[in-house]
């Protein structure tokens, strides 16, 4: 198990290579001058040239990358070119923010959406279901920008109860989090009912049944597990989406959060700060993905021998 | 059954004392403190060094922790900041003396060479760079007197240099182990407390400013980038001043408990013409399209916008709205294109740029053209490439619009002038006279030679026409009816140094 974990934090090396270079060339070759969008419209030809001389634009590609590179290897993201601060700083605090809305909204879809979805599974075509159904569509129809604002207006404005922005409080966490997690109890709910479904029609569960055992046992032992897998599956890939979709409600929330960061920087074409928010999505992206594999094997203990655990 | 029903009774009771807790103790996110302010804008920025980040935000709010040299009133006149008095002892020499009293928040005294090294950072800076290029010198000339030579005579280099630059603490700016631009010492009205770039700055009232100290205990700037939650934040109480968008315009003035605050400013819109690119190389083509710019009706596209007859903003001392400026009418501008050679079997085609979200107002302008049967396509653009083409005249036809937090009237006249081709003069206009007057404007500290130089340059403008002045928008504020002294300017800066709550 150790070996494998191992290998898979390797292999995350030549991912984040690839990655930078790629986004790197695709920053350099967008049209556009980060020395006049920093200086805007007005500037003089002294003050550009001045600009690209402090900001290195006059080096070469390569060298700049591997400039870029090396500072990396050190632990320094280099400074941005429109603050000209650090960009390990600017991540650094509000990398924090951007975190507790991805694993915060992951925990409530999980929280809500496996259990509906399991609840709708055995109660299928019931009158629960088919309310669900539709309110799960019309949820799924609301874009968050728009659910944003009309819990605001209800819960900040006419309520008074919570506050309509920042992340300062419990409380304040609260509107964000529901906002970022409404599309994914949707989505979540229906593949847990469906994976459930198609699993409580396998013969092993009529067996089950057959033997007398209980309907909820039936459940719980021999059912829940395996059709938890997609549902894993599918997690793991909102934690990527969470990160990267966490900007919409860090702009409405007025949250600073790394997804801001890099919508401004890219609006500026500050090649460090999108550097430096594309390797930390990256690395965190990968890292989710590598959890979602191991858990794997906590659910469904036969996967643990591909990962090398010897027989029991 | 009375057990029952009693049993059900207590329960709904618990259940609506819980929910009042729940709603206190979430409630108590939103509680401010008495006698603080707190200042939603769009954002804070990641650096509080206001001459490199070239953002309105950060120099409004460090405005509040530095003092200038000298400051703008709300006509753009000076305005003694450290400098209690200031004079141009020659047209390249301007001599001014600080005030007693002023103190940094570290407890250091304000010396002169606090005030020149204060001015010379600014040379390492790319967006000044060229404006110091025109300071030869920064020196002590008496006890508490700095005189500032140029090298050559020029009107705006002066209150350019007043209006960029803050006060710092040499040595605290010196010291390696301070982080001196994001945790500033400064000596005005309100000190550091803390900085969440990105986030938030937090200030607290500085007793020891001469002018002493402010009415408001602790002041606050933070981000919220989307228009319509910033104004909420006001209405809530999260927040109690926020600059917000003309939408939310109504609704403010429907609540007794906000304020609005409409402030003209100097924000000059326009439909820049590139003079060097058919068929704008034409002047009766562009005198045609500013006959068909019906402003009135732009303006109340934009919304939050007044007409403006001048590509100087009217509180500038070199304001004049030229009679020869053409006013809206449609016929004269189908004459004149039918002059040119264009008509139905010839009609007009050219492209607009624009960026951003001003399409509403030049999809209106092209409808207007259509009905004259100028067909006009419009490109949206990516800023960065939209300032790339501009810059290098690729571009037939684009707006935009300027913004001056100096009161710099040459600025204006640079629209005009050869020596600035590519960066002000984006229409890239060529003309003799008007490059002779801009150096007559230039080169003058009086201001009716300034006043007379600038009135024949615009008088060419509105006959020659290589860009059409359109509309200013206003810096429309919400804050808490309570909120009073808070001071607006037409350069968008505001100030909380006198502001109080009644």
């Amino acid at each position: 198990m150790t070996r494998y974990v191992l290998t898979r934090l390797l292999h995350i090396v030549p991912v984040l290579i690839v990655t930078t270079l790629l986004v790197y060339v695709l920053l350099d070759r967008s049209p556009g001058d980060p020395a006049q969008l920093i200086l805007g419209l007005g500037a003089t030809q002294q003050e550009l040239e001045m600009m690209r001389d402090q900001l290195g634009l006059n080096d070469p590609l390569l060298v700049r990358y591997v400039n870029y590179m090396g500072g990396v290897v050190t632990g320094d993201l280099g400074t941005s070119y429109s603050t000209r601060r650090p960009v390990a700083e600017m991540i650094g605090t509000r990398l924090p923010n951007t975190l507790i809305l991805a694993f915060g909204s992951l925990a409530l879809i999980m929280l809500v959406a496996i259990p509906l979805g399991i609840a709708l599974a055995v109660r299928q075509n019931s009158l629960f279901d088919n309310v669900m159904r539709v309110v799960t569509l019309v949820t799924a129809a609301m874009p968050s920008f728009w659910l944003g604002l009309m819990l605001i207006l209800l819960f900040s404005v006419q309520l008074g109860w919570l506050p309509s922005s920042g992340l300062d409080n419990v409380g304040a966490a609260i509107l964000p989090l529901v906002c970022m997690s409404v599309a994914g109890w949707t989505v979540m709910s229906r593949l847990a009912r469906a994976s459930m479904l198609d699993v409580t029609s396998q013969d092993y569960i009529r067996t089950a049944r057959a033997k007398g055992l209980a309907q909820a046992v039936v459940m719980r032992k021999h059912a829940l597990r395996n059709a938890l897998l997609p549902v894993v599956t599918s997690l793991g890939l909102l934690i990527g989406q969470s990160v990267g979709g966490a900007v919409v409600i860090e702009i409405l929330f007025g949250i600073n959060g790394v997804g801001k960061m890099l919508v401004d920087a890219v609006r500026q074409q500050d090649v460090p700060t999108i550097m430096g928010g594309v390797l930390i999505s990256a690395v965190v992206i990968a890292v989710a993905n590598l959890l979602t594999d191991l858990s794997y094997a906590v659910i469904d203990p036969r996967l643990k021998t591909m990962y090398g655990e010897p027989h029991s | 059954m009375n057990n029952h029903a009693n049993g059900s009774k207590a329960r709904r009771r618990s259940g609506l004392v819980l929910t009042s807790l729940l709603g206190l103790a979430l409630g108590l996110g939103i509680a401010t403190a008495q006698n603080s302010v707190t200042v939603a804008v769009t954002s804070v920025g990641n650096t509080l060094d206001a001459a490199q980040a070239n953002f309105t935000n950060t120099t409004n709010a460090v405005g509040h922790i530095y003092d200038r040299i000298i400051n703008n009133d709300e006509n753009f006149e000076f305005a003694p900041g450290v400098a209690q008095s200031w004079e141009f002892t020659s047209p390249t020499t301007f001599t001014f003396t600080i005030g007693d009293g002023f103190v940094f928040h570290n407890g250091a005294p304000l010396t002169p060479d606090d005030v020149i090294y204060s001015i010379e950072r600014l040379r390492d800076i790319p967006r000044i760079a060229s404006l110091l290029g025109n300071v030869a010198s920064v020196e002590q000339t008496g006890d508490n007197e700095v005189t500032i030579t140029l090298n050559e005579v020029n009107s705006s280099t002066i209150r350019e240099l007043m209006a960029e630059t803050f006060v710092f603490n040499e040595a605290y700016s010196l010291d390696e182990a301070t982080d001196h631009v994001n945790e500033p010492v400064g000596t005005g009205p309100f000190r550091f407390v803390s900085f969440v770039p990105g986030d938030r700055l937090v200030m607290e009232a500085w007793t020891g400013h001469p002018g002493g100290a402010p009415a408001i205990d602790r002041l606050t700037f933070r981000s919220i980038e989307e228009n319509a939650n910033r104004y909420i934040a006001v209405e809530t109480g999260e927040a109690q001043f926020a600059p917000i968008s003309y939408h939310d315009l109504e609704r403010a003035h429907g609540n007794d408990r906000i304020g609005v605050v409409e402030q003209r400013t100097t924000n000059t819109g326009f439909i820049s013409m590139n003079t060097q690119r058919e068929p704008f190389d034409n002047v009766n083509v562009r005198r045609a399209m500013a006959y068909a710019t019906d402003k009135e009706g732009l303006a109340v596209i934009q919304g939050g916008a007044t007409v403006i007859d001048s590509m100087t903003p009217p509180m500038f001392v070199t304001y004049y709205a030229s009679p020869e400026l053409p006013g809206f009418d449609l016929e004269m501008a189908r004459q004149l294109l039918e002059e040119e050679g264009y008509g139905p079997s010839n009609p007009l085609a050219f492209e607009t740029w624009i960026y951003g979200g001003n399409a509403s107002v030049m999809e209106t302008y092209q409808a207007l053209l259509s009905a004259i049967g100028v067909n006009m396509t419009i490109r949206n653009l990516e800023f960065g490439v939209f300032l790339e083409g501009m810059a290098r005249g690729e571009y037939q036809m684009l707006s935009g619009s300027w913004n001056n937090l100096a009161g710099d009237p040459l600025s204006a006249l640079e629209n005009y002038w050869t020596g600035s081709y590519g960066s002000r003069n984006i229409s890239f206009f060529t003309n003799e006279r008007a490059d002779e007057l801009y150096e007559i404007a230039k080169a003058t500290v009086d201001e009716e030679v300034l006043f007379e130089a600038a009135r024949e340059v615009q008088d060419l403008a509105a006959e020659l026409m290589p860009i059409i002045p359109t509309f200013s928008t206003l810096a429309i504020y919400a804050l808490d009816a309570g909120l009073a002294g808070v001071e607006t300017y037409p350069s968008a800066l505001y100030s909380f140094r006198n502001a109080y709550f009644e």
